[in-house]
């Protein structure tokens, strides 16, 4: 075959993997968009329109029940936590609610002192993948997750970098368009947990941290909380940071636990917002209620719920 | 330098092209620079310790044919390089720092037990008198450090590799020929090892919890693993040497075809396992050959011997060499025997209970290989043969294998199932297609298509033969 024909098969087969994979980026992105179990897209096909939002990684997502606490206030609410998501995440989730939804009167963020350490939760860069583009949403990346970043503007790149967290979701994305399917599968974004035996994680964490685990706090993290609160109050949203039970016998393996807690304490004065710790509750005493040592089960989640909801309820009053 | 990063990528585009426009006289020089660049990447102390180890391997080589003691002297040293490394890969360092310079890394230094082996074998063979010693300390130093090659072999025999130096052309059907081994490479080691590496480690770092059922899959698993790991390193440093203009022998042949653990070990791992068939068994069964069978055993358990120490030094490394010691023993044991029994019986069904109970032997010897320690991997033989079945067949065997309990999870581990099984039933046509020297568009195009769909990118671990 001479040199010349090569060289043109070649670069036509490139050219030709270019223009597919450019149409593919193009189907993921309208794919992804619209399927209802993605809350970020959910939020922004459907109107939610929440007079509460309750915000945060997984504890409050397997924990919060927007029915019960609706019920116990007479107001609407959803969850719109996620599992593994840090405050980066939450910020973003918060700003594409905001952009398809009415502001809600409260938002209740979840902070804890895991939640300013980068060896718990993360950054879900893959969630934002079809959001590329905006502002918004190209700062904070650039800025979390740099290394995929750099990436992003060769054809399906950004979606291929986290394939694995992408194709179920497309495919699902297709099959909710043409089912004409409106409704998630948790229509109120509360999921939930379906594991209720105790996971063994206390016992994996004293094994790792024998002499206990001093917290590392994040700036990056800081940074993003104080966003999100900022982006609330700018929306005339009153934003309560709360902590939601943690099992007591846990706290002796945090040495350094009181001294974060001071710091988000501080963040709270800063903005004039209120920090709800719900640690002194009687269910912080037992592993009944706990499947993990910050996830209440079944049992632990109904009484967190209702008092959750009074909490709120006397909030309101004020 | 990473094999699989666009730094590397970028590297070896730069290198290839450059090499292809140089005339033949400058090539070798070139590429010995390009080498030192790759390797000081990793770090200074490595290309110290290269430099160390060709310039004298290359001096001594002068002695050894007429010096006995000089052949030792070289043998020991070259050993005993190996023999270190484990050692401090084994994690017992001492730490010696003279200007930012670590003379412990001089001994942990890139790809310093496969240079060793070669040297091992050049020292040989000029002590044999099978060649003379080269005396062009560049290709010598080329020979040694060639970087496709460096980081974990193939093993290059002097004569297949020496000769080759600056007598090269590189034709435009081995740029095409090795372009297509690379991307087979990449494919292999980012579409199918990376994809299983999340689930093998999940079964074996919490091997407490698991089933038998669950710890045989996760046995096989790994076995799919390290092959496609370790077969699309090598896939991708033949292809690179290819487009230099080298040839190198392939690493491994179809080895999950194999009908027996003979024929396996012909299959798998071809570099060093044709070295230490040179070096250690054949030597030694000449040696005590009036012992007649005895010989033969003794010849297999030396050989592994030498093969774990090469790989490591531990418990779990002596359990997964008597592993595959018992294995060969028994198969020349019952060579006769099973001649006479499965005479005619070469159907497909035949085979395939061959390949499968081969496959089998072979995992269940990784359990040694892949468990961290000695402990665990007996807590995995305890639950395969005492607690083989799942109390529920979604949580405890499905949700760890695929790393977790969601649809997604499961529908991830499923394409992997896909795509290996699939690999592994044309590999075949597929390794053909590959190494062909023809242009073959559709090829290229699948298989960068389905890197781009189903590779990992984020958080791809490093090729499993490294550390050794």
């Amino acid at each position: 075959m001479k040199k010349s024909k090569i060289f043109i098969q070649l670069i036509l087969t490139l050219a030709g993997l270019c223009v597919f994979f450019i149409g593919l980026s193009r189907l993921y992105d309208f794919a992804v968009q619209q399927n209802c179990n993605i809350k970020i897209a959910y939020v922004q096909k459907e109107k939610i329109d929440a007079d509460i939002l309750f915000l945060g990684p997984c504890e409050p997502l397997w924990m919060i029940s927007p029915e019960i606490i609706d019920k116990q206030i007479g107001m609407k609410s959803y969850n719109l936590a996620l599992s593994h998501s840090d405050f980066a995440d939450n910020y973003l989730h918060l700003y594409f609610y905001l952009k398809n939804n009415k502001s809600p009167e409260y938002l209740y963020l979840y902070v804890t002192p895991e939640s300013m350490d980068l060896k718990y939760n993360t950054f879900n860069t893959y969630r934002f993948a079809p959001y590329i583009g905006d502002a918004v949403v190209d700062s904070v990346l650039r800025e979390c997750d740099p290394a995929y970043y750099r990436w992003v503007n060769l054809p399906f790149m950004k979606y291929a970098y986290y394939s694995n967290n992408i194709h179920f979701n497309a495919l699902q994305g297709l099959k909710h368009y043409f089912n004409h399917r409106k409704l998630p599968y948790f229509p109120d974004g509360y999921e939930p947990p379906f594991q209720v035996k105790w996971d063994n994680h206390l016992e994996k964490f004293i094994h790792l941290y024998p002499n206990g685990y001093s917290f590392d706090w994040n700036q990056q993290r800081e940074k993003y909380l104080c966003k999100t609160i900022e982006l609330a109050q700018q929306k005339g949203i009153k934003v309560y940071l709360f902590e939601s039970p943690v099992l007591k016998e846990s706290l002796k393996y945090q040495p350094n636990r009181e001294l974060i807690i001071e710091r988000i304490k501080a963040i709270a004065v800063k903005y004039k917002v209120s920090y709800k710790q719900f640690d002194k509750m009687k269910i912080a005493e037992s592993r009944e209620y706990f499947m993990s040592t910050l996830n209440t089960n079944l049992k632990g989640s109904a009484i967190f719920n209702d008092t959750l909801a009074s909490y709120i309820n006397s909030e309101k009053k004020k | 330098m990473s094999f699989i990063s666009p730094l590397f990528f970028l590297f070896v585009g730069i290198v290839v092209g450059v090499n292809y426009f140089l005339s033949s006289k400058f090539r070798h020089p070139f590429l010995l620079l390009a080498s030192f660049v790759f390797i000081g990447f990793y770090n200074i102390e490595s290309v110290v310790a290269l430099l160390l180890f060709s310039i004298f391997n290359f001096y001594l080589a002068r002695f050894v044919n007429a010096n006995r003691f000089a052949y030792w002297l070289g043998i020991i040293i070259n050993a005993g390089a190996i023999l270190l490394f484990n050692y401090f890969i084994a994690g017992n360092r001492f730490t010696v720092s003279f200007i930012n310079f670590q003379v412990d890394k001089l001994l942990l230094a890139l790809g310093l037990s496969y240079y060793s082996l070669q040297n091992i074998a050049y020292l040989t063979e000029v002590y044999k008198q099978r060649m003379s010693p080269e005396t062009n300390l560049s290709k010598f130093m080329l020979y040694h450090c060639f970087f496709p090659k460096i980081v974990s072999g193939p093993i290059v025999l002097p004569s297949e590799f020496i000769p080759q130096i600056g007598t090269i052309a590189i034709s435009n059907k081995a740029l095409i020929s090795g372009l297509q081994l690379v991307l087979l490479g990449v494919f292999k080691k980012m579409v199918i090892a990376d994809r299983l590496a999340s689930g093998v480690g999940s079964i074996f770092d919490f091997h407490s919890n698991y089933s038998g059922l669950t710890v045989l899959a996760g046995s096989y698993l790994f076995s799919i693993q390290l092959y496609f790991d370790f077969s699309g390193y090598s896939d991708m440093a033949v292809g690179i040497s290819k487009m230099l203009g080298y040839t190198i022998k392939d690493n491994f042949n179809l080895p999950f075809r194999s009908l027996s653990i003979t024929e396996f070990w012909r299959r798998w791992h071809i570099s060093l396992l044709s070295w230490l068939t040179s070096y250690i068994y054949f030597p030694i069964v000449f040696r005590f050959r009036q012992m007649k069978k005895f010989a033969l055993y003794l010849g297999i358990l030396l050989t592994f011997f030498v093969s774990m120490l090469w790989h490591g030094i531990g418990f779990t490394f002596l359990a997964y060499v008597l592993c595959h010691t018992i294995y060969l023993s028994i198969e020349t044991l019952t060579r006769g025997m099973r001649a006479k029994l499965f005479t005619g019986l070469n159907s497909y069904v035949f085979k395939i209970t061959c390949a499968f109970l081969v496959f089998n032997a072979f995992s269940f010897a990784n359990l040694f290989f892949r468990a961290s320690s000695f402990d665990v991997s007996l807590q995995l033989i305890h639950n395969l043969f005492f607690n083989f079945l799942p109390i529920n067949f979604m949580t405890d065997f499905l949700s760890p294998l695929a790393v977790g309990g969601h649809q997604i999870d499961e529908f991830n581990f499923i394409v992997s199932v896909i795509l290996f099984t699939l690999f592994i039933l044309f590999e075949q046509r597929i390794n053909k297609v590959a190494k062909s020297e023809l242009f073959n568009f559709k090829y290229l195009s699948l298989v960068i298509l389905l890197i781009m769909l189903f590779g990992v990118f984020n958080s791809g671990t490093r090729f499993i033969y490294m550390q050794f």
